[in-house]
C-alpha cells in the first residue's frame, strides 16, 4: 500500500495570525519543525516578541467589545460555518497532524473528528448551556435572574501531542460565549493549528476574536502575566501545568490545567483476552504512547499474568511501524529525537531497576526512514509500583506488566503508587469487578473494557490529583470558565 | 519493520477501508468500459447507472473512513483472509475484454466479500459495518437485474 500524499512539503517559516492578519514575526529566535518519520526540517517557528505578545493580547480586547455584542445567533452562524469548513480540510488537516506529530494517519483523523465534535458542541453551547436561569416570585413581587457573561479574552496553550484538537477544547465555547482568545500552539507541532486558523480566517469570523502566536515559556508566561488576559487554558505536562498554574493565581487569573498521566490498566482473570489485547494495543502504544490518555502499567490480576503477557507481547511484536500517511502501518515514531532520547533513557533505567525487557522496542528499524524518531514497543516484565518506570510519566511506547493477587491490590495501586490520577481503565466479565474499580479509583476518566477512556465533547475531560489543576474542566464544563455569573433581583 | 511472527492477515481501519474503496472504483471503471459495448439502450443506461451509483458508493465508503475513526477504531482488524479473493477480483477486473458475465462474477464477490468484513468493522463502527451489509444487497441486486440481460445460449 503506497503512502497518501503529504499536503505540501515545506511550510516555510510560519507567520503569526493577529488581528485577522497573517503577519511576519520580527522575532530573531526561531526552532525548526521537523517531520519526526523523516527527520527533515519541514518548517521554521518564530518565537513572539514581547511587542508581539501585547498586540495579539490587545487585538483581542478590542474584538471583545464587539464580538460580545453580537446577537448569539450571529455568533453562532460563524460556529456553524466553521464546522462546514473543517469538514472540507478535514484531510488536509489529518495529514499534516501525521507529518508534523508522526501519529498515523488514523489517529490523526480521530483527532480532527473530535475536533469538529468540539466545534459542533460549541454551536449548540451557544443555543443551551449560555441560556442564564429565572424563578419568578421569589418573594412577593420579587423575581430573579440569572445571566452568563463572557468574560474577556483569553490565551489556551497547546500541548504537543493533540496539536489541533486540545485547543479546540476550549475555542468553540469560548467564541460562541462572546470570549475572544489569543492561541499559542505548541512550538514543536505547530502545523496543524495554522490549518485551522485558516478555516477560522475564511468562514470570516471577525479581526482579533482568534489570535495565533508562536513560541515557548516566555510568552506563556507573558501570557498569563498580561493585565488583559483573564485567564489561561494549558494543556501539557504536570511540571508546566503546576507551574502555569501558580503563575495564574499569583497575578489573580482563572486557570484550567490538564496535566499529565501514569494511566494503570487492570486486567482480570475473567477477562475475555480475544477482546482484550486487541484494546490493549491502541490504549499502549497509540499515538506512539504520547497521550495523557495512553496505558502505561499494565497489571495483571491472578493467574491471567503469563497468558496475558505471552498474548500481549505477540500482538505488540506484530505492529507495524513507520510513516504515519502510510495506511497500513499501526505506530507511528516519537514527535522528535529528544522525545525518543528521553524515553531511551526511561528503558535504561527500568534495567537499572531490574525490570525484565520482554520486548525491546530499541531495535526495531524502518527501513524507509533512517533518520525517523522511531522506536518499536516496549514490555517490561516484571516491574513493581516502585519502580521509577512505574511512577514517572515516560511518554513513549513503553509498558509496564505487573503483578496484583487481588483487585483489592490493584486499586490500591493506582490510588497510592502515583500521584496522577488521569485515567484507569479495567478489562473484566464481571459487573461487580467493573462497579468497585468505578467507585473506587481515584482518576478522572474510567474505562471500563475500554482501553483509551476519552470523553466526548459534551462531556468535561477529568482529571484528578497531578493530572489537573483547577475547578473546571476542558471541553463542556468550561461554559462555566469563559463566563461568571450575575443575578438580578427585580420587583417591579 | 518489525517482521511478523506469523503470517496472519492484519488491517487497520482505514487500510481495510482504503481496499474496498478501490475495488469500488475499479468496478465502477469497468461499468463505465462496458457501457461502450452494448447498443442496447436499456441495458447501456442500466451499466451507466451502475458506473454512476459505483462512485456514489464510494464516496460513501469515503465519508465513513474518516468519520467513523475515534479512538475505539484504531484497534487492529485481524481473522480475515482477503489477500487471495482480492487478487483474484483485481485480476477479473482488470483483464481485457469487459464482458458481462465477468461484470456478474466480481458483483456476486464484492456482495460476499462485504458479507464477510463487516461483522469485523461493524465491532469498532456499526454505521460502516452496517453500510458495507447494505452495499451488499446492492451488488446482490445489481447482480440479479444483470442476469436479466444475459443472452440464453
Amino acid at each position: 500500500m503506497g503512502e497518501l500524499q503529504e499536503v505540501q512539503k515545506s511550510y516555510g517559516r510560519l507567520k503569526l495570525f493577529i488581528g485577522g492578519k497573517w503577519v511576519d514575526s520580527q522575532s530573531t529566535y526561531t526552532q525548526p519543525v521537523i517531520n519526526p518519520a523523516k527527520g527533515e526540517i519541514i518548517a521554521e517557528v518564530p518565537f513572539a516578541t514581547r511587542e508581539e505578545v501585547d498586540k495579539a493580547v490587545e487585538s483581542a480586547r478590542t474584538a471583545f467589545g464587539r464580538w460580545s455584542e453580537l446577537p448569539v445567533t450571529t455568533r453562532a452562524g460563524y460556529i456553524f460555518r466553521l464546522k462546514q469548513k473543517l469538514d472540507e480540510y478535514f484531510e488536509d488537516i489529518s495529514r499534516i497532524t501525521t507529518e508534523n506529530h508522526g501519529k498515523i494517519i488514523d489517529e490523526a483523523r480521530g483527532e480532527t473528528r473530535r475536533l469538529v465534535e468540539n466545534v459542533e458542541a460549541g454551536c449548540s453551547v451557544a443555543y443551551t448551556l449560555a441560556k442564564g436561569e429565572h424563578l419568578d416570585q421569589i418573594a412577593s413581587g420579587v423575581d430573579e435572574t440569572l445571566v452568563r457573561e463572557p468574560l474577556g479574552s483569553f490565551a489556551v496553550i497547546g500541548p504537543f501531542n493533540f496539536p489541533s484538537l486540545a485547543p479546540f477544547w476550549f475555542i468553540p465555547i469560548a467564541i460562541a460565549l462572546g470570549c475572544t482568545l489569543v492561541v499559542k500552539p505548541s512550538e514543536i507541532t505547530p502545523l496543524p493549528m495554522q490549518w485551522c486558523v485558516r478555516a477560522i480566517e475564511e468562514v470570516g469570523i471577525p479581526p482579533g476574536v482568534v489570535n495565533v502566536i508562536h513560541g515557548a515559556k516566555e510568552v506563556n508566561e507573558a501570557l498569563v502575566a498580561h493585565p488583559e488576559i483573564r485567564g489561561v487554558s494549558f494543556v501539557g505536562s504536570t511540571p508546566v501545568a503546576k507551574s502555569v498554574y501558580r503563575l495564574a493565581g499569583e497575578y489573580g487569573k482563572k486557570a484550567l490545567c490538564q496535566a499529565g498521566a501514569k494511566n494503570y490498566i487492570v486486567v482480570m482473570p475473567d477477562s475475555d483476552l480475544t477482546t482484550t489485547i486487541p484494546a490493549l494495543l491502541p490504549s499502549f502504544f497509540g499515538n506512539t504512547g504520547q497521550r495523557c490518555l495512553s496505558g502505561a502499567n499494565l497489571v495483571a490480576v491472578g493467574e491471567v499474568y503469563e497468558p496475558l503477557k505471552k498474548k500481549f507481547i505477540e500482538a505488540a511484536a506484530r505492529m507495524k511501524l513507520g510513516y504515519g500517511l502510510d495506511e497500513s502501518v499501526e505506530m507511528g515514531p516519537l514527535v522528535s529525537q529528544k522525545a525518543k532520547e528521553r524515553v531511551l533513557g526511561y528503558i535504561e533505567k527500568g534495567i537499572g531497576e531490574g525490570a525484565k525487557l520482554a520486548l525491546d522496542g530499541r531495535v526495531a528499524r524502518v527501513e524507509a526512514y533512517p533518520r525517523g524518531c522511531f522506536l518499536g514497543p516496549t514490555i517490561f516484565d516484571e516491574a513493581t509500583p516502585d519502580m521509577t518506570i512505574a511512577r514517572d510519566e515516560i511518554f513513549g511506547p513503553v509498558v509496564c506488566m505487573m503483578r496484583a493477587k487481588t483487585l483489592d491490590e490493584a486499586i490500591d495501586m493506582i490510588n497510592t503508587k502515583t500521584n496522577y490520577g488521569n485515567e484507569a481503565c479495567i478489562f473484566t466479565g464481571s459487573g461487580k469487578n467493573a462497579r468497585e474499580f468505578r467507585r473506587r479509583v481515584q482518576a478522572g476518566n474510567i474505562g471500563i473494557n475500554i482501553g483509551i477512556a476519552a470523553p466526548m465533547a459534551f462531556f468535561p475531560f477529568a482529571g484528578f490529583r497531578d493530572s489537573f489543576f483547577g475547578v473546571l474542566h476542558g471541553q463542556i464544563d468550561c461554559v462555566d470558565f469563559f463566563t461568571d455569573k450575575k443575578v438580578i433581583v427585580t420587583r417591579w | 519493520m518489525v517482521a511478523g511472527l506469523t503470517d496472519e492477515e492484519r488491517y487497520t481501519f482505514s487500510s481495510l477501508m482504503s481496499l474496498l474503496i478501490e475495488i469500488e472504483g475499479k468496478l465502477g471503471q469497468l461499468y463505465e468500459a462496458m457501457v461502450k459495448t452494448t447498443d442496447e439502450p436499456k441495458l447501456k443506461s442500466l451499466l451507466s447507472d451502475y458506473h454512476k451509483n459505483s462512485l456514489k458508493r464510494m464516496e460513501m465508503m469515503r465519508r465513513a473512513r474518516v468519520e467513523s475513526v475515534v479512538e475505539f477504531t484504531l484497534q487492529p482488524i485481524t481473522g480475515l483472509k482477503l489477500t487471495e479473493p482480492m487478487a483474484k477480483m483485481h485480476a477479473a477486473i482488470e483483464s481485457k475484454s469487459p464482458s458481462l458475465e465477468k461484470t456478474m462474477t466480481i458483483e456476486k464477490a464484492v456482495s460476499e466479500l462485504y458479507v464477510i468484513v463487516s461483522p469485523k468493522i461493524i465491532q469498532i463502527s456499526a454505521d460502516t459495518g452496517e453500510l458495507l451489509l447494505t452495499l451488499s444487497r446492492e451488488s446482490t441486486e445489481r447482480f440479479h437485474e444483470l442476469e436479466q440481460h444475459v443472452k440464453p445460449v
